[in-house]
C-alpha cells in the first residue's frame, strides 16, 4: 500500500505552538557548560553554600558520565551550543497583572489565564529557566499546602526541603540527572500535609522560547500521609532549525496512604532533545500514578518510576507515545517492588508513522522480601506504514517465588477487516483510519484532564490526514 | 563464623577516605569517619558496585554508579536507587593496626535484613 | 541445620570453583595464547587453510573486548567470576578410539542403553570421538556423518564452504572467537538434496575432564527438501567433579530450501562445567527448522541461540526447557532474526527453577525493513519453586515492517496454589501433587518432541531432578 504522504516530512507549520517571540531576558549565561556558568546560576539565586556545593560536585559527575550508549541516539546533542540559563525577569509574578506583558501573552495564547479559571487548585508557568508565575486557592494555602518554585521552597522551607531533595533522584543517578542537579533552575516545590486531599489539579507550564536553550526544571513534591494530589505539566516550544534540550528531575515522596497523581503532556516542538528522570518513593498502602503522554520532541528518553518501600503499596504508569517523521520516542517505566504485597501496573501505547521509531523500555522488579507483589505489564504498538518503527525492551526481574508476574506485548498495524467494516458503514477511508488510532488510544486518553484529551485527539487527526494513500 | 584480619594501619588512611580490601573473596571497605574506622561490604547493594570507587562527605557515602547513599556508620540507606542496607562489618583497633571482623562469601548471600 | 550445612558447603564449592582472582586477571593469561593456536595445528597436523581459520578466529578474540556485566548482552552472567582463563585450552591427555561398541567405557555403555533407536550415532569423550555406528545406506545416500577431524582432513571443501563463514563466525562474540581459535573436535553431518531420514541422529558427548576445556563444533547442512532430525546429548558421570571444566561449543545449521531440519540440544554436564554455546541457523526459502534446547546440567550455562530467516516461507520452531537446582545458574538469549517477508518464527522457552537456582532468558524478535508479512510469536513462562530461586526475563521486540504480526508474552510466577489443593483433594501428597503440576508445566514443550524415546527421556530426566 503506497503511504507516500506519509514519507513526506512532517510540515511543522502544523505545530500549534511552534510560534515565537522576541528573546527578551534580564540575564543570559555565556553558551556552554562550565563551572563558571553553574557558580553564575548558584549566584543568580543566591544560594546557600551547600546547594552550590551540591552543584559543583554534579558538575564533576556529569563530566565523568559516558552519554548512554542504549536508547536513542544523542551523537548530535551539542553541548557547546546551549545556553544553560536564561532569567526572563526580574522576578516571580504573585499575580498575573506582574507578570511582563511579552510573557503574559504568549501564555495568553497558550491558554494559561483560562485553564486557572476553570478552577484549577493552582498554576504555575516557567518561562526559559525560570518560574515566572505560581498561583495556589487561598484556601489551599490555608490548609497548609504550598505550591512554591522550587527556589522559593529552598529559601521558605529549608529544612523540609533538604530533607527529600535528591533523596530519590540522586545526583549519580544518571548523566542527565547530574546535569540537572548541576544547572537546575525553576520548577515546583510542593508539600501536601496529612490528610489533606487537594481534589482538583495543580497544573504547571513549561515554555522554551529561545533558540539553543537548555531549560532543568527541578520538582519536588512531597504528600504527607493520608494526602491527594494530581498535578499536570504541558511542555511546548517554538520550531527552531537548531536543537533545544530540556532535562527536567521531578522527584515525588509519597507517604502512607497518600495518593499522588502525576500527568505530564509533552508536546515539545521537532528539535527537543528532552531526557527526564521521574521518579517516586512510595510508601505503606500509599499509590502513584504517572500518566506520561510524549508526542512532540526530537528525542524522548522518559521512564517515570514507582519505588514501592511500604507493604501494599502500588504503582501505575499509563504511557501513550506518538513518534512521527524524525522523532524517537523512547519510553517507558520501572516498577521496583521493595515491599510485600505491593502491586502494579504499566499500560503502554505506541503509534509510529513514517520513518518515525517509538520503544518501549521497561523494568519490573521484585526485590527479595517483597512477597506477593503482582505486577502487569501490557504494550501495543501500532505502525502506521512500513517505514514506522518499534521496539519493546523490558526487563522482568524476581527474586520472589510468590510473585505474579505478567507482561505481553502486540505490534500491529491498523487491520484491513477493521477498516472495511468501518467504511462498510459509510466512514471514508480516512475517518476509518482516525478512528482506529482514537480507539486505540482511549484506554489512556479516557484519564486525561478534558482539555488535554481533546488536544490529544486534535493531534492525532492532524496527523492522520493524508495518510491514506 | 569469619574471623578478624588486620588490613591497614591507621594512618594508611587518614579522615574522609577510604581503602578497598578482598579477604577471601569477600570484598570489604574501610571507611575513616573523623578519626572512627568503619568496615562494610563494598559493594553497593543496588548493582554490587565497589563503593570505595564513589566518595565520602562525612558519614555520607555515595555510589559513583548512581549514586546510592549510604550512612556508614550504620550501613542505613540515605536515598534511593538502593534500597537494602549494607552490610556492616565489625572493626576495631589494635596498637595502631584496623582489624575487621570479615565474614565468609555465603554468609553474605543472606539477603540483609 | 543438617539442611543448611549441605547448603553451605555446596556454596562453599561453588565459590572455589567460579571464584577467580579479579584484581591480578590480565585479558590473557595461562593457555590462551598464540602458541596454543600453533601446538593445535601441529599435534593435528592440520591442512594450512585450517591453520589459517584458527589464526583469525585467535586474532578476533584478541581484538574483542572481554564482556562484562556492563555490556547488556552480559550483565548477569559475570564472565570474571569464572576461571576459565587458568583453564588448559586443550586436553594434555585424549582418550583413546575404540574399535567396537563393547569396548566403550562402562559407564558410557549404561548411558547409551537408556536411548531410542538411532539412524546413526557417535560418542565423543572429553571432545574426541570414539566410536561412531552408520548405516550402509545412508552412505548410500550420500549422507556424511563425521567426526570434525575427519572431515577437516576428507572434505576440505565442504569445511572451507561451512565451517564458521555464514551462521557463527568467530565475530559473533568473544567466546565463539575463542572456540574458533581452539575448536577440538564435534560432528559434521551432510544430508544430500531430497535425502530424507525417518531416525534420529545421535551424538553422546560425555565430558568427565577438570582443569580443562574442550570447544566441540556441530555442522548440519541439509541440501534442498531433506529432511533429519539431529541429536546431540551432553553428559557427565554422576561421581563429584572438583576442578572447572569448560564446554565451549558452537552449532551451525544451513537448512537449504525447502528442508526439514530438527535439532535438539540436551544438556546435563556435571555441575564442575561452564557450558557456553552458541547456536545459529540460517534458513532458505521454504525451510522449516525446529531446534530445542535442554539444560539441566552444568553450574554456569550460557546459550545464544539464533535464527536467521533469510529467505520467504522460512519457518522456525524454537524450544526450550530448563531446570535449576542448587546453586545453578542459567543465561539463554535467543534471536528471531526476519530478514525476508513472509517468514514466520515461534519461539517457546519454559523454565522451572527450585533452591538458589536463576535463570535469565532475554528474548529478541528482530524484524527488517521490508519483512512483510511477518508472523514471529515469543513465550517465555517460568516457575518459581522456592524462596531463593530467581528468574530474570526480557522479551525484547524491534520492528519495522508494519505488516507483521508480532507478539511476546513473559510471565514468572509460582505454582497455582488451587490447582496443589485439587490435586491433594484427589488423595496426592503435596510433593507428588507439586511434580506433577512441573511435569505438566514443562509438557506443553515436550509435547512439541518429535521423537518418541526423546521425549520420554527428558520427562524421566525432569521428573529425577524435581526429587
Amino acid at each position: 500500500m503506497p503511504y507516500d504522504q506519509n514519507v513526506a516530512a512532517l510540515n511543522l507549520d502544523d505545530y500549534k505552538y511552534g510560534f515565537k517571540d522576541p528573546d527578551k531576558y534580564v540575564f543570559r549565561s555565556e553558551k556552554g557548560l562550565s563551572k563558571r556558568v553553574v557558580e553564575q546560576i548558584s549566584a543568580m539565586k543566591e544560594e546557600p553554600e551547600w546547594m552550590l556545593k551540591f552543584r559543583l560536585q554534579a558538575l564533576k559527575v556529569y563530566e565523568s558520565k559516558p552519554v548512554p550508549k542504549w536508547g536513542a541516539d544523542l551523537s548530535a546533542l551539542d553541548m557547546d551550543q546551549i545556553y544553560f540559563y536564561v532569567k526572563p525577569s526580574e522576578k516571580e509574578g504573585r499575580s498575573w497583572d506582574e507578570v511582563p506583558e511579552d510573557i503574559k501573552r504568549t501564555f495568553d495564547r497558550l491558554g494559561i489565564p483560562e485553564a486557572e479559571r476553570k478552577s484549577l487548585a493552582g498554576v504555575g508557568a516557567q518561562y526559559e529557566s525560570e518560574m515566572v508565575y505560581h498561583k495556589i486557592k487561598e484556601e489551599l494555602s490555608a490548609q497548609g499546602v504550598i505550591f512554591d518554585s522550587i527556589e522559593d521552597g529552598l529559601r521558605n522551607h529549608p529544612d523540609l526541603f533538604r530533607q527529600y531533595f535528591a533523596t530519590v533522584i540522586p545526583m549519580n543517578d544518571n548523566k542527565y540527572a547530574a546535569l540537572n542537579s548541576a544547572v537546575w533552575s525553576g520548577g515546583s516545590f510542593i508539600y501536601v500535609p496529612p490528610g489533606v486531599e487537594v481534589d482538583v489539579p495543580l497544573q504547571a507550564y513549561f515554555r522554551i522560547n529561545s533558540e539553543n536553550l537548555g531549560q532543568f526544571e527541578r520538582t519536588l513534591i512531597i504528600a504527607d500521609e493520608g494526602a491527594k494530589l494530581h498535578y499536570i505539566e504541558g511542555c511546548t516550544a517554538p520550531s527552531y532549525s537548531t536543537d533545544s534540550f530540556h532535562s527536567g528531575v521531578i522527584e515525588i515522596i509519597v507517604n502512607r496512604g497518600a495518593n499522588v497523581r502525576y500527568t505530564t503532556i509533552q508536546n515539545w516542538s521537532h528539535n527537543m532533545y528532552n531526557l527526564v528522570t521521574q521518579r517516586a518513593r512510595v510508601e505503606e498502602g500509599a499509590r502513584m500514578a504517572w500518566l506520561d503522554g510524549n508526542l512532540g520532541s526530537k528525542v524522548t528518553m522518559k521512564y517515570p518510576s514507582c519505588y514501592l518501600m511500604g507493604r501494599g503499596a502500588s504503582g501505575e504508569i499509563l504511557s501513550i507515545a506518538y513518534a512521527g517523521p524524525g522523532q524517537h520516542q523512547d519510553a517507558g517505566g520501572k516498577m521496583i517492588h521493595v515491599a510485600p504485597h505491593t502491586s502494579s501496573e504499566i499500560v503502554s501505547k505506541s503509534i509510529s508513522k513514517g520513518g518515525g521509531r517509538s520503544s518501549y523500555r521497561g523494568l519490573v522488579q521484585v526485590q527479595k522480601g517483597a512477597h506477593n507483589a503482582s505486577s502487569n505489564v501490557e504494550c501495543d504498538a501500532l505502525l502506521l506504514d512500513e517505514d514506522a518503527r518499534t521496539d519493546t525492551y523490558p526487563y522482568i526481574e524476581i527474586d520472589e517465588n510468590d510473585a505474579s508476574i505478567g507482561h505481553e506485548a502486540t505490534v500491529s498495524k491498523i487491520g484491513d477487516e477493521q477498516l472495511f467494516y468501518l467504511m462498510q458503514r459509510g466512514l471514508a477511508k480516512e475517518e476509518a483510519r482516525t478512528m482506529v488510532v482514537r480507539g486505540f488510544i482511549e484506554p489512556i486518553a479516557k484519564h486525561l484532564p478534558l482539555e488535554y484529551a481533546v488536544e490529544l485527539n486534535r493531534l492525532v487527526e492532524l496527523e492522520m490526514e493524508g495518510s491514506v494513500g | 563464623m569469619g574471623e578478624f584480619v588486620k588490613l591497614a594501619k591507621i594512618d594508611e588512611i587518614p579522615p574522609d577516605e577510604m581503602a578497598a580490601f578482598v579477604v577471601n573473596g569477600v570484598k570489604v571497605g574501610i571507611a575513616n569517619v573523623e578519626g572512627e574506622f568503619y568496615a562494610f561490604h563494598n559493594c553497593c547493594t543496588h548493582q554490587q558496585y565497589e563503593l570505595t570507587q564513589g566518595f565520602l562527605l562525612g558519614e555520607r557515602l555515595t555510589c559513583d554508579w548512581h549514586g546510592a547513599t549510604f550512612d556508614i556508620r550504620t550501613g542505613e540507606v540515605k536515598t534511593l536507587p538502593a534500597t537494602k542496607p549494607l552490610p556492616m562489618f565489625e572493626v576495631e583497633v589494635r596498637e595502631g593496626d584496623v582489624w575487621v571482623l570479615v565474614p565468609e562469601v555465603d554468609q553474605l548471600d543472606l539477603p540483609p535484613e | 541445620m543438617g539442611s543448611s550445612r549441605v547448603a553451605q558447603a555446596q556454596a562453599e564449592s561453588r565459590e572455589r570453583l567460579l571464584t577467580a582472582d579479579i584484581e591480578t586477571a590480565p585479558s590473557v593469561r595461562g593457555e590462551i595464547g598464540p602458541e596454543t593456536v600453533e601446538a593445535i595445528v601441529r599435534e593435528r597436523s592440520e591442512p594450512e587453510w585450517m591453520a589459517a581459520r584458527r589464526r583469525h578466529a585467535w586474532q578476533v578474540y584478541r581484538e574483542t573486548p572481554m564482556p562484562t556485566t556492563k555490556d547488556e548482552a552480559w550483565r548477569y552472567t559475570d564472565l570474571a567470576k569464572i576461571a576459565w582463563q587458568d583453564l588448559r585450552m586443550r586436553d594434555p591427555s585424549p582418550p583413546e578410539r575404540v574399535a567396537a561398541r563393547g569396548e566403550l567405557p562402562v559407564e558410557i555403555r549404561e548411558e547409551l542403553a537408556r536411548r531410542g533407536k538411532s539412524a546413526a550415532f557417535a560418542v565423543q569423550h572429553n571432545g574426541v570421538q570414539l566410536y561412531s555406528e552408520f548405516s550402509d545406506e545412508l552412505a548410500r545416500e550420500g549422507v556424511l556423518f563425521l567426526d570434525f577431524d575427519s572431515a577437516v582432513s576428507d572434505y576440505a571443501e565442504l569445511m572451507q564452504k561451512y565451517f564458521m563463514t555464514d551462521a557463527v563466525t568467530p565475530e559473533f562474540g568473544k567466546l565463539a572467537a575463542l572456540h574458533g581459535a581452539f575448536v577440538s573436535g564435534g560432528t559434521v553431518l551432510y544430508v544430500p538434496a531430497g535425502v530424507e531420514i525417518e531416525l534420529p541422529l545421535t551424538t553422546f558427548r560425555w565430558l568427565d575432564l577438570e582443569g580443562v576445556a574442550v570447544f566441540p563444533h556441530t555442522l548440519v547442512i541439509a541440501g534442498p527438501e531433506s529432511q533429519v532430525t539431529y541429536i546431540e546429548e551432553c553428559a557427565s558421570p554422576a561421581r563429584a567433579q572438583k576442578g572447572l571444566a569448560m564446554n565451549c561449543g558452537v552449532t551451525e545449521i544451513v537448512a537449504e530450501e525447502g528442508a526439514r531440519v530438527r535439532y535438539a540440544i540436551v544438556q546435563q554436564w556435571g555441575r564442575h562445567v561452564f557450558h557456553y554455546q552458541a547456536a545459529r541457523v540460517f534458513a532458505h526459502k521454504d525451510a522449516q527448522i525446529q531446534s530445542l534446547l535442554v539444560t539441566l546440567g552444568a553450574s554456569v550455562a550460557r546459550s545464544d541461540v539464533e535464527t536467521d530467516l533469510q529467505a520467504e516461507g522460512a519457518n522456525s520452531e524454537m524450544l526450550g526447557i530448563y531446570l535449576g537446582d542448587s546453586d545453578q545458574h542459567f543465561d539463554h538469549y535467543t534471536y528471531q532474526l526476519h530478514q525476508a517477508p513472509h517468514a514466520g518464527s515461534d519461539l517457546l522457552y519454559k523454565g522451572a527453577l527450585k533452591d538458589r537456582a536463576r535463570s535469565v532468558f532475554r528474548g529478541m524478535i528482530r524484524v527488517m525493513p521490508g519483512a512483510q508479512g511477518t508472523d514471529a510469536y515469543q513465550t517465555n513462562r517460568n516457575l518459581i519453586l522456592s524462596e531463593d530461586a530467581h528468574a530474570d526475563s526480557l522479551p525484547n521486540l524491534e520492528i519495522e515492517a508494519d505488516d507483521v504480526r508480532c507478539s511476546h508474552g513473559a510471565t514468572i510466577g509460582q505454582q497455582d496454589e488451587q490447582q496443589i489443593f485439587y490435586l491433594m483433594s484427589r488423595g496426592l501428597s503435596r510433593e507428588q501433587a507439586e511434580k506433577l503440576i512441573v511435569s505438566g508445566f514443562f509438557e506443553e514443550v515436550l509435547a512439541r518432541v518429535p521423537v518418541d524415546w526423546l521425549h520420554r527421556r527428558l520427562s524421566d530426566e525432569i521428573e529425577r531432578k524435581l526429587g
